[in-house]
């Protein structure tokens, strides 16, 4: 039966409740604040815009009330299983929402890595404020959830002009034992000036017919001249469900580089907003989804230009197989008095069966008039021309098929730069496994 | 110019200061809408039983709709029991010479290139015999009778030919299918039937023009064209010259429906008042347009310039059900001053092989606001289907405002989709370019204006063309540079 949203409430009191004290009344005040706006926003429904070609009937259904149980911990759960071998400078092991220290390990010049968890337990008042500084309250009744009830987290903080020699990695593992819960969770990235660095999160499941509700939101905020290019593979077990909220917003010639990946889960959707909030600052977020049967993934962005002299870049691909459907919306927005913005976007969907089904919808609001900006999206086929190419150099239909898919998302997969992380995503994408 | 503004206002709020109207109101209903109100309009066009039902059953449906909100414009809520819902045609109020007309719109008239004679016609100046519009339309209605074309009002068309309305009517855009088209289907005054009889094809361009004088069709214009097998049209429907209006609200339901091998092409230049300077008045333009490519090989072909109207909410749709059918949408949408439209279109590929077109030209232009909003499905069966679509906005000072919110739907594999967007300011490479040929940069701008509506303009008939070019100018005079 589906829970009502009473119940939802009821579990997030609870929560709340077993919360260290020395958070402070003002976190548990903004909890309250987000759990009542839970209740007026309720949860979206295609009747909204932003969820018109999403249902969440299907998740709602499922009942994800109860948060992952927390209390045990650092059991091994094969996490050495899905390390790679990647020049880390730090990863941070999340099992079942929860940050496991004794996986993580990190370096500690000029970067600060902690828990959220952590932070609430010693009242850590300049990082919990900076939590929902970013997100508001929260845009649906998902997000709004999301900061009534998160329980963890990690929070990175990057001094001024530090850069970091290799990648940090945050893993998030699933474990048997997050079947039919929700695993709510927030991040925090902050870039001081000058910083620079890169993030690599992945997104895994220790049982791939497992299913649960991980919800994430990240705030990721970046001072002037900060860099951060942010690598997201979300290969969730096929029963998951997944929802991110990204929150970026940059100063002054700050630059963002983000890179996702989704081809795992039965439900994903990722929303992306971007906010210049000063001039001079440049984003850039390249994306690839793939679906199978009974998948769907959703993207939604919104890139915010309401300062002058920004520009943006955005590139997603897709590639739809069996009865798989997916979503793209990308709205690009350009202030009053945002001149000089310049913003291109563009989609591109591959379809290849029959039951598959794309909904796309790029949007442009502009209102200053020196801008340049643009967007363009298509839908379509393999070009029976290269494959009857291919075909005449010796391939087979299936292998020339394959080589032509592997081409059409290699210009995303490249930018995920790691030789390991590039291997991970054609070995699971399984091209030439494909009978379509 | 201020004076000449309240003037023009006045004009269009149907409160004519110089008082040369008598008893303007004689025939008018009381404002309001009930169900006795639909009753009388239909009973006064002496009405089929069925009519009058379909008019009720709309009307009781509208009242359980609300005014859809999701469009990108602003404007007071419209209160619907302050609007008369009709006016008999016979007093459209006479002038007795040009020189009672608005110098304005006569200076606009002089611009466009317009004769005198059809000037005094489009201000409602009395006609004299050498120009008699109800003469002209007879030697036109003559020579369509021969073709075995209809085109007629649509009262009359009901009065004569109530099986064939019947059969067609709201079989395009039904009543429950948004809410100014339950409103039209309510309470429409008037409008045009057009019938195409097998394999005729049609040996003139229709245009509402001809039927100026005859009937004004008021606020709820209803148009219905039918072309058979085999058939083609050409239909032409508004003036470049900017047209006076007492009625602030228009919800216009326009049907077409293309059967085998049958070719419709219609096209709008619509000028409305567009309300003040400083955005006041002006006319609210909500229509629905819709074409059924019924048949195979049917085409259908909707050309738009919009200039005019303070707010403009229209979306002239194809549904391609039959195979190999055409659709195509071209349109030019200039705001500027306060006006807003949020126009666009919707291609449902229904039927194999099925093909549509999309060229969207925006120019918003001091405070203007101009969004595209555009629907693009492939159903499951409609193999092979083919979409291209390009919307273009042109951005001329930095108050104005353009979007564009494309929905592409694709639910089958063989389908080409493809949808591009861009949005800038004129170039100041090509301005550069033009000044140094010795251009001046009004001219220069102009001409760059045109050749980015070249696209679309070279959709319209000739004439039409050529108007809708001196249009553009005069749209856009001071608003560039």
């Amino acid at each position: 039966m589906t829970p009502s949203l009473s119940d939802y409430k009821r579990w997030t009191l609870q929560g709340i409740e077993t919360l260290p004290m020395s958070s402070g009344d003002w976190m548990i005040d903004r909890r309250l604040a987000a759990l009542e706006r839970f209740e007026a926003l309720g949860f979206p429904d295609r009747r909204s815009e932003a969820w018109r070609y999403t249902s969440v009937e299907g998740l709602l259904k499922q009942g994800f009330v109860a948060p992952a149980n927390t209390s045990q911990s650092d059991q091994d759960d094969g996490i050495r299983n899905h390390l790679l071998p990647l020049a880390t400078v730090g990863r941070l092991v999340f099992i079942d929402g929860q940050f496991i220290e004794a996986h993580s390990d990190y370096p500690s010049g000029g970067v600060r890595v902690s828990s959220l968890k952590a932070a609430m337990a010693t009242g850590d008042r300049k990082v919990l404020q900076a939590v929902g500084s970013l997100s508001g309250l929260g845009e649906d009744g998902f997000a709004a959830l999301n900061l009534a009830g998160f329980h963890d987290g990690a929070v990175i903080q990057v001094a001024q002009d530090v850069r970091l020699d290799g990648p940090l990695e945050i893993l998030h593992l699933s474990s048997s034992r997050a079947e039919g819960r929700k695993l709510p969770t927030r991040h925090l990235i902050l870039m001081e000036r000058g910083s620079q660095a890169e993030l690599i999160e992945r997104f895994v499941s220790e049982d791939q017919m497992s299913c649960y509700f991980n919800h994430q939101v990240v705030e990721i905020s970046l001072a002037e001249q900060a860099r951060l290019n942010h690598k997201r593979i979300q290969m969730e077990s096929r029963q998951a469900y997944h929802l991110s909220d990204l929150h970026i917003a940059l100063q002054s010639k700050a630059s963002y580089h983000g890179v996702m990946a989704a081809i795992g889960g039965c439900w994903s959707r990722t929303f992306i907003s971007n906010r210049f909030q000063q001039p001079d600052a440049h984003c850039e977020l390249d994306g690839l989804y793939l679906v199978d049967d009974g998948q769907l993934a959703d993207f939604h962005l919104d890139v915010d230009h309401q300062v002058a002299s920004c520009s943006s870049r955005e590139n997603f691909k897709g590639l739809l197989r069996g009865s798989g459907r997916a979503v793209f919306d990308g709205l690009i927005q350009v202030g009053k008095g945002a001149q000089k913005s310049e913003a291109h976007l563009h989609n591109a969907n591959l379809m290849l069966s029959r039951q598959a089904e794309v909904d796309t919808k790029p949007q442009l609001m502009i209102l200053a008039d020196d801008v340049v900006c643009s967007h363009g999206t298509s839908v379509g086929q393999l070009d029976d021309q290269a494959i009857f190419y291919l075909r005449s150099r010796g391939l087979d239909e299936q292998r020339a098929r394959a080589l032509l898919c592997q081409g059409f998302l290699a210009e995303i997969v490249d930018k995920f730069e790691h030789q390991a992380l590039i291997e991970l995503l054609n070995r699971r994408m399984n091209f030439v496994g494909s009978t379509e | 110019m201020g004076q000449t503004n309240s003037e023009m206002e006045a004009l269009i709020a149907g409160e004519y200061a110089q008082g040369f109207i008598t008893q303007i109101d004689s025939d008018t209903f009381p404002p309001g809408l009930d169900e006795a109100v639909v009753r009388a309009i239909s009973e006064r066009k002496g009405e089929p039983e069925w009519m009058l039902q379909k008019r009720l059953e709309a009307y009781r449906h509208w009242l359980t709709m609300d005014q859809p909100d999701w469009a990108a414009i602003n404007h007071p809520p419209i209160d619907f029991q302050q609007i008369s819902y009709y006016s008999s045609p016979k007093q459209s109020p006479k002038l007795e010479s040009l020189d009672q007309v608005d110098p304005e719109i006569l200076a606009t008239y002089e611009k466009l290139g317009i004769s005198i004679e059809e000037q005094k016609a489009l201000a409602g100046v009395a006609v004299d015999a050498v120009f008699d519009s109800v003469s002209v339309a007879t030697t036109f209605r003559e020579s369509l009778a021969e073709a075995g074309v209809i085109f007629c009002a649509i009262s009359e068309a009901l009065r004569d030919y109530p099986e064939l309305v019947r059969q067609y009517m709201a079989s395009v855009v039904p009543h429950k299918d948004n809410f100014f088209a339950a409103l039209n289907s309510a309470v429409f005054s008037d409008g045009t039937f057009v019938y195409i009889p097998k394999g005729v094809k049609c040996p003139m361009e229709l245009s509402t023009y001809f039927r100026i004088n005859e009937a004004k069709t008021g606020q709820f214009e209803r148009t219905l064209i039918i072309a058979e097998a085999g058939s083609e049209v050409s239909y032409l429907e508004g003036c470049t010259a900017p047209m006076r209006d007492e009625n602030q609200l228009h919800a216009a339901v326009v049907e077409l429906v293309a059967m085998e091998d049958a070719k419709i092409k219609y096209s709008t230049v619509q000028n409305w008042y567009p309300g003040d300077h400083e955005g006041k008045g002006g006319i609210y333009n909500f229509v629905t347009k819709r074409g059924d490519c019924r048949g195979d090989r049917s085409r259908i072909s909707w050309t738009q310039v919009e200039t005019g109207s303070a707010v403009t909410w229209k979306y002239p749709s194809c549904i391609l059900r039959g195979r190999d059918s055409v659709g195509e949408f071209y349109s030019v949408a200039v705001t500027k001053g306060f006006q807003q439209a949020d126009t666009g279109t919707k291609m449902i590929h229904i039927g194999e092989n099925s093909r549509s077109t999309i060229v969207s030209k925006g120019i918003s232009a001091m405070q203007g606001s101009n969004a595209y909003r555009g629907l693009v499905r492939v159903a499951g069966k409609a193999e092979n289907a083919r979409n291209h679509t390009r919307c273009d906005s042109l951005l001329i000072g930095d108050r104005c405002a353009a979007h564009t919110f494309p929905y592409i739907e694709v639910k089958n594999p063989t389908a080409k989709v493809e949808h591009e967007a861009t949005t800038s300011k004129v170039s100041e490479d090509q301005l550069f370019y033009c000044r140094q040929r010795g251009l001046t940069e009004e001219d220069a701008v102009s001409m760059i204006i045109n050749g980015f509506c070249k696209e679309v303009f070279q959709e319209l008939p000739m004439e039409f063309a050529v108007e809708a070019q001196k249009l553009l100018a005069v749209s856009l005079e001071g608003a560039v540079g």
